[in-house]
């Protein structure tokens, strides 16, 4: 089992000006992830757990350590040092993140933002309205709703219309960020689910969770975090 | 590292002044400006060494406050003001091997016409008020080598169809029309020679919601199924968010910070973009 990201003395702190103010997002972080491998991290509020996510993403710009990532375009690269342009085609093509909010472009209808996500993977036109209507009837969002613009959707069905178009791409390695915070029990087997199809669909999957129950049974490892630092390895 | 390949446009070391200078701002590295202003000679320096890429296809923020010189670059890139020095290279002109800035002005209407489309923030820049809609697009056609009436009148037609302009309106002067038909006739005038790069200065400032919103889904429509690239200049920070994958940001006439758009506005290097973020609302 090769390794699809290796994240090595990974430092994040943030100057706020003015003045010397700095706060600490995560320090010293070394975690690996397998390929095919499901990671969780857990942890109380404010220990960092988004900081490693967001480094991950490019969200945020680490000061110092390496987060070498396994491409299939472009072999293995440091995604901590990446030019700009490189990171924005591994995030259309192979890294999905999803939040707890859904932050979409306005004016854009539920079956568009899943359908647009999949034909950037170069699907045609009739499979991807099929594989559209099938992945959003999974997450029990309403066939009424697929035609109406997600600002109107409740908190929950924004929740799974988000995980839904994360999903749809397939990607190569997805970052979960409390993605199943505000969901009720259903609709969190509904997520489970589908995350182990993708999981053995071959994508890795590092998240972060709250609730140790919904990670048992998916999650290989379990990392806890505080305080900027992960404390310990392999929970279960 | 990587190399410019694949960037349409080019910019290296680009200034702009306006005014002469004098031994108190001549040296780059010891003049004391007050922000970028010699207040010895009245020189102001817009545009102070800026260099930056854009790529096929991509959307570029540009924000920062009022006189950072985000219009003084978009304005010299369309030869509307001269640089004061440096270098621009368009992959689509000669090869991207020749200096735009150095050409003569003969070629600088070619790549005028053949190579860009601007949109100002002001209809009056970008619009002939007394002509009427159809006209204004023809004109730009005719620049770019269109002699034919019925293929103008086609194209300027489908254009103006494209933005929502209503047919018994194409007749009728850009003068009798709303701000926001205006800025839409305008985009369909920048379109209509299929330009690679779009240049875009505060499209939506002054325009209310919901038209803001029809001009905005517009460009990102036309982004979408033209890949045609952009530079887009806003001092909101919503629609930069919206359309754009990378922002730069400038402040005196600087860049101060680029990066990935989300990562601009939710880990801001630079002290006066933590405080532009912080000011949104």
């Amino acid at each position: 089992m090769g390794e699809v990201l290796k994240v090595s003395g990974l430092n994040k702190h943030f100057a706020l000006f003015p003045g010397p103010k700095v706060l600490v997002g995560c320090q010293d972080v070394h975690l690996v992830l397998g390929r095919g491998e499901f990671v969780g991290i857990t942890g109380r509020s404010g220990s960092g757990k988004s900081t490693i996510l967001k480094c991950i993403y490019r969200t945020y710009l680490p000061q110092s350590g390496h987060i070498w990532y396994d491409s299939a375009r472009f072999g293995s690269l440091d995604l901590a040092k990446a030019s700009e342009r490189r990171i924005a085609h591994l995030r259309r093509q192979e890294i999905g993140y999803v939040s707890q909010f859904l932050s979409v472009l306005p004016r854009i209808t539920a079956r568009e933002i899943v359908e647009s996500a999949m034909l950037d993977d170069g699907l045609d036109l009739p499979q991807v309205r099929q594989a559209t209507e099938k992945l959003l009837a999974h997450f029990e969002l309403d066939c009424s709703l697929w035609d109406v613009f997600p600002q109107t959707f409740s908190g929950g069905e924004k929740l799974r219309l988000n995980i839904a178009r994360a999903m749809a791409k397939k990607p190569r390695l997805l970052l979960l960020d409390e993605p199943t915070a505000s969901l009720d029990h259903e609709s969190k087997a509904r997520v489970k689910e589908l995350l182990v199809k993708l999981k053995t669909e071959g994508t890795s999957l590092l998240g972060i969770f709250h609730d140790l129950e919904f990670m048992d049974g998916v999650c290989d490892r379990v990392l806890a975090m505080s305080a900027g630092r992960l404390t310990a390895q392999n929970l279960r | 590292m990587e190399t410019n390949e694949g960037a349409v446009l080019s910019l290296q070391n680009f200034r702009k002044q306006f005014g002469s200078g004098c031994e108190k701002c001549a040296d780059l590295d010891e003049r004391h400006l007050q922000r970028n202003y010699c207040p010895n000679c009245r020189t102001t320096y817009a545009c102070a060494d800026l260099s930056l890429d854009l790529y096929g296809g991509e959307i570029l923020g540009v924000v920062g406050e009022s006189g950072s010189g985000k219009s003084t670059l978009l304005r010299c890139l369309y030869f509307d003001e001269e640089a004061s020095s440096g270098e621009a290279f368009l992959q689509g002109y000669k090869s991207g091997q020749v200096n735009i800035f150095t050409e003569t002005g003969q070629q600088k209407r070619y790549i005028r016409n053949y190579h860009l489309g601007m949109v100002y923030q002001n209809p009056y820049m970008g619009l002939r008020m007394s002509f009427s809609s159809i006209g204004n697009i023809a004109e730009k056609l005719i620049a770019a080598g269109g002699r034919s009436v019925d293929a103008m009148t086609g194209r300027a037609a489908s254009l103006l169809h494209k933005v929502d302009i209503p047919p018994y309106r194409f007749l009728e002067t850009p003068a009798t029309f709303s701000g926001g038909m205006q800025q839409r006739v305008q985009i369909a005038k920048a379109l209509s020679n299929n330009p690679p790069i779009l240049l875009l200065d505060e499209i939506t400032t002054g325009l209310d919601l919901s038209v803001q919103a029809k001009v905005l889904d517009l460009i990102k429509g036309i982004q979408r199924e033209l890949r045609i690239s952009m530079l887009v200049v806003s001092h909101d920070l919503a629609v930069i968010r919206m359309l754009a994958e990378r922002t730069i940001v400038m402040l005196d006439g600087k860049i101060v910070e680029q990066g990935l758009t989300d990562q601009v506005l939710e880990d801001p290097q630079h002290p006066y973009t933590q405080k532009l973020v912080q000011s949104l609302l």
